[in-house]
């Protein structure tokens, strides 16, 4: 009897204060579940000092891999002089809402602002429903320190190569010329020419990066393998920066109009 | 009247009319329910409704059949099918009032209806094996624990044998993997999700 009534009672206590009560692992948001994080990470952005080099971490597919995302974090906070970092999609592994705001316990206890890209993994079940409650919408873009970052979902098998995704009018649109923009900058899951990436907008998706002035690459993720291809045969870099889950992301550096790129290993 | 001018609800009234008035009283007993349950959360549904049965002797065990909804206030919305079975084996008798089942291991399969749930996936969407697992089916493990309390205490003429309030901690096989993988960084108790219910046995 007092066994039972201590189990009751120990059981409820340790998980009245954690999200225990879950109504379904599909439900979109609860009560806890973080909204508009792109869009508040983007405010604390701005508020802060820019030098003259925008430097970045490019992550990806966190996905299940909660110790690699931890050491992740804590490696990020010993270096200097990051602006922000984007998670470029696979946030989640089974598109839960359980699982991105675990990811997320971890992000947010980085010292500089993060951005979320959907990815495949992301769209699966109702995880697109769930990216956008908690980060906003899945097409977004920003501009900072005269670098404009244009971000999308590039997950075209998802949507069964419907020629929907990504979206190519909203992603030229996005790519005009707009005052105080110097250079443009791409940021999707899926790279162009990938297996996942919708084959029946590929000749137009890099033609309309191509003939972009001032656009000086493309990142990306979902490869697990980083790498630099130039699947077009042009001048702009599709930067893949390889898993979290592999203990390895991707240091971009923007200065004066240039590019750079280091792959790092922690 | 043809067997097609028939509606679907006409097809219950007669189920059930055989089913209280037939002659077939052993069928009648095998499938009346013995107990029926409401619960809130559990993975299950916001509220969900379940109707079960008992198994084994003593009612050591019950399986429960029901359906949950979440509301789009809630997250939702979503519909979810469900089977439980609860396997109890302490039966603490409290006096003349009730009885205290504390450990009740169990499991339970969720199915979530809609087009963003499927039990397997697309083969012209997706190559074989890109994704491994079922968006719409969801088996999950459960520990409940359970108080029984006979009305008969306040109620003289009750015809109901128990009113019981029970909570019960669970987690499914997509938690339990993140879990097993991340055991030195992430708390167990990260994965286990609580439902509490009210059960009415009969």
């Amino acid at each position: 009897m007092i066994c039972g009534v201590r189990f009751l009672l120990l059981s409820l206590f340790l998980l009245s204060g954690c999200d225990a009560f879950e109504y379904s692992p599909n439900v979109a948001f609860d009560n806890n579940s973080p909204r508009d994080i792109n869009a508040k990470n983007l405010q604390k952005l701005l508020t802060v000092n820019n030098d003259d080099t925008i430097k970045i971490a490019l992550t990806g597919d966190t996905q299940r891999s909660y110790e690699q995302t931890a050491a992740f974090v804590d490696k990020l906070n010993s270096i200097p002089n990051i602006d922000f970092v984007f998670l470029a999609g696979d946030i989640s592994d089974f598109g839960l809402l359980q699982e991105m705001k675990w990811v997320n316990d971890y992000y947010s206890k980085l010292k500089v602002p993060y951005f979320g890209v959907i990815g495949n993994h992301d769209r699966v079940a109702n995880g697109k429903e769930v990216f956008i409650n908690m980060y906003g919408p899945v097409n977004y873009s920003f501009v900072f320190d005269g670098v404009k970052f244009v971000c999308y979902d590039s997950n075209g098998r998802e949507s069964n190569f419907d020629g929907t995704t990504p979206d190519i009018e909203w992603i030229q649109n996005e790519l005009k010329p707009q005052a105080g923009v110097n250079n443009f900058v791409t940021v999707c899951h899926v790279p162009a020419g990938d297996g996942d990436f919708d084959p029946t907008l590929f000749v137009r998706y890099g033609k309309v990066l191509d003939t972009t002035p001032g656009l000086l690459a493309s990142l990306n993720a979902h490869k697990h393998k980083s790498g630099v291809y130039y699947p077009y045969g042009d001048n702009i870099p599709y930067i893949i920066t390889s898993a979290i889950q592999h203990r390895e992301f991707t240091i971009i550096k923007i200065f004066n109009g240039q590019l750079n790129y280091e792959f790092i290993d922690y | 009247m043809s067997l097609s001018t028939i509606r679907p609800k006409s097809f219950i009234v007669i189920i059930l009319t055989t089913f209280c008035y037939g002659n077939n009283l052993l069928a009648q007993k095998f499938l009346i329910p013995k107990n029926v349950t409401i619960q809130y959360a559990g993975s299950i549904g916001f509220i969900s409704g379940d109707f079960g049965y008992n198994l084994f002797k003593k009612e050591r065990g019950t399986m429960d059949f029901g359906y949950g909804f979440v509301p789009a206030s809630k997250g939702g919305p979503l519909n979810i099918l469900n089977v439980k079975f609860s396997y109890k084996p302490f039966n603490i008798k409290l006096k003349e009032w009730g009885n205290l089942l504390p450990v009740n291991p169990g499991f339970f399969i969720s199915y979530h209806l809609g087009s963003n749930y499927h039990i397997g996936w697309n083969d012209d969407q997706y190559p074989k094996g890109y994704y491994w697992w079922s968006t719409a089916l969801r088996p999950n493990i459960s520990l409940s624990s359970e108080l029984k309390i006979k009305p008969n205490i306040i109620f003289t003429k009750s015809r109901m044998r128990y009113i019981s309030i029970y909570t019960e901690v669970s987690t499914n096989e997509l938690y339990f993997i993140s879990f097993v993988q991340n055991h030195d960084e992430f708390p167990f108790t990260n994965i286990l999700k609580l439902g509490i219910g009210t059960k009415l046995y009969f």
